[in-house]
C-alpha cells in the first residue's frame, strides 16, 4: 500500500469513527486541523513503526 | 539567571497534554512575579515497548529567567502544581536546573534517552551528582527520566521543536526573511543541508510549520520554491508539520 493510500485510509476510517477526537494540543497535530485523519486523533499512540488506536478502531495502519 | 524547567509524563488519553501543562505552569510562575518564561520545546524520546507513555513519549522544557533566590520557591510551586494537575495514571517527573549546572554528561543522558531504555536510578544519580533538582510526582515516577533528558536535550541546542515560538502564532503568508527575524523569535532560516537563506529572500509560510531548535537557534527549515526560479527574488517554502514528523521518526529508527 502506498503512503498516500495509507493516509487516505486513515481519513476514511477517522471520518467514520465514533471516537474520533482532534488532539487537544495543536502542536501534536500531524497536518492542519481541518484534516480528519487518525494521525490527528488524540487516541492514536505512536509506536516504533506507525501508531496504534487506543479505541481499537484501527489495527493495521501506520507509516 | 536562566533556569530550565522540564516536565514529563503528566497526561493520560483524556487529559490536557504535557505541552499545555508546561505552558500553564510557566504562566503561573510569571503571574507570581518569579521571573520571565521563555519558549517551550518538545523533545522526542525513545518509543519502546518497555517504556510507558501516553501517545508520543516526549518531554516539555522551557527556559525561565529568574533570580537565584527564587530557586526553592520555584521548585515548590512546580512540585505542588504537578501533584495537583497531573492526570490520573500518569507518572510525572520534574527537573529544574540552572543553566550553569548543566554539563555534557546531562546532554549525553538526553541523547541516550532517545536511543536506549534508561532507569529512574540512572536519572537520580546523575541529577544528584550535578546538584540538579529531580523529583517524581505520582505513579511510578518514571517521568524523571524524560524530565532530566529534556533538560539535557534543550541545553544541547540541537534537539526539539518549539511549541508556539513567540511571534510565530499568526504568521501565514509570504514574508521577507529579514522581516521574519524582526516579527518573530525565529533566528535562522535554512535548508536541511545547511544553506542559510539571505535576508532579502522570501519565505512561504502558508503551511502548518514548526520551528526547530538546531545549532542553538530557533530554526525554520525550508526548501527552494521551484516556481520562483525564474524570478529575481529567491523564494523558499517552509516544510510542513507532516514532513517534520516523518523526519523525526526517521531519525528515531536510524
Amino acid at each position: 500500500m502506498t503512503e498516500q493510500r495509507k493516509f487516505d485510509r486513515t481519513c476514511y476510517i477517522a471520518e467514520n469513527c465514533a471516537y474520533y477526537t482532534l488532539d487537544n494540543d495543536e502542536d501534536e497535530l500531524y497536518t492542519d486541523e481541518s484534516t480528519i485523519t487518525c494521525y490527528n486523533c488524540r487516541y492514536r499512540r505512536w509506536l516504533q513503526k506507525g501508531f496504534e488506536c487506543m479505541k481499537n478502531q484501527l489495527k493495521d495502519i501506520g507509516e | 539567571m536562566d533556569f530550565l524547567i522540564c516536565i514529563d509524563d503528566t497526561d493520560n488519553l483524556e487529559s490536557i497534554g504535557t505541552g499545555k501543562l508546561a505552558q500553564i505552569l510557566g504562566r503561573k510562575l510569571e503571574e507570581l512575579n518569579l521571573g520571565i518564561m521563555g519558549n517551550i520545546t518538545r523533545h522526542q524520546l525513545l518509543i519502546h515497548p518497555d517504556i510507558p507513555y501516553t501517545s508520543h513519549n516526549s518531554s516539555m522544557c522551557f527556559d525561565f529567567e529568574t533570580e537565584r533566590k527564587n530557586w526553592d520557591k520555584i521548585i515548590q510551586i512546580c512540585s505542588d502544581f504537578l501533584d495537583t494537575e497531573s492526570a490520573q495514571g500518569s507518572d510525572p517527573g520534574l527537573c529544574v536546573a540552572s543553566w550553569d549546572l548543566i554539563s555534557e554528561e546531562i546532554v549525553d543522558f538526553g541523547f541516550a534517552a532517545k536511543q536506549i531504555v534508561l532507569k529512574k536510578e540512572d536519572a537520580y544519580n546523575l541529577a544528584k551528582k550535578h546538584n540538579i533538582h529531580l523529583s517524581e510526582h505520582g505513579g511510578t515516577g518514571l517521568g524523571v527520566v524524560g524530565a532530566l533528558a529534556g533538560v539535557g536535550l534543550r541545553f544541547s541546542g540541537k534537539d526539539g521543536k518549539f511549541k508556539s515560538l513567540k511571534g510565530t502564532e499568526n504568521l501565514d503568508g509570504i514574508y521577507i526573511v529579514k522581516d521574519l527575524y524582526e516579527k518573530s523569535q525565529i533566528e535562522c532560516v535554512r535548508t536541511l543541508d545547511g544553506k542559510v537563506a539571505d535576508e532579502d529572500d522570501e519565505v512561504d509560510l502558508t503551511v502548518a510549520f514548526k520551528v526547530m531548535l538546531m545549532d542553538k537557534k530557533a530554526t525554520l527549515l525550508v526548501y527552494a520554491d521551484e516556481d520562483s526560479q525564474n524570478s529575481n527574488i529567491t523564494r523558499w517554502k517552509a516544510y510542513d508539520k507532516k514532513f517534520l514528523k516523518k523526519l523525526e521518526r526517521q531519525e528515531q529508527t536510524k
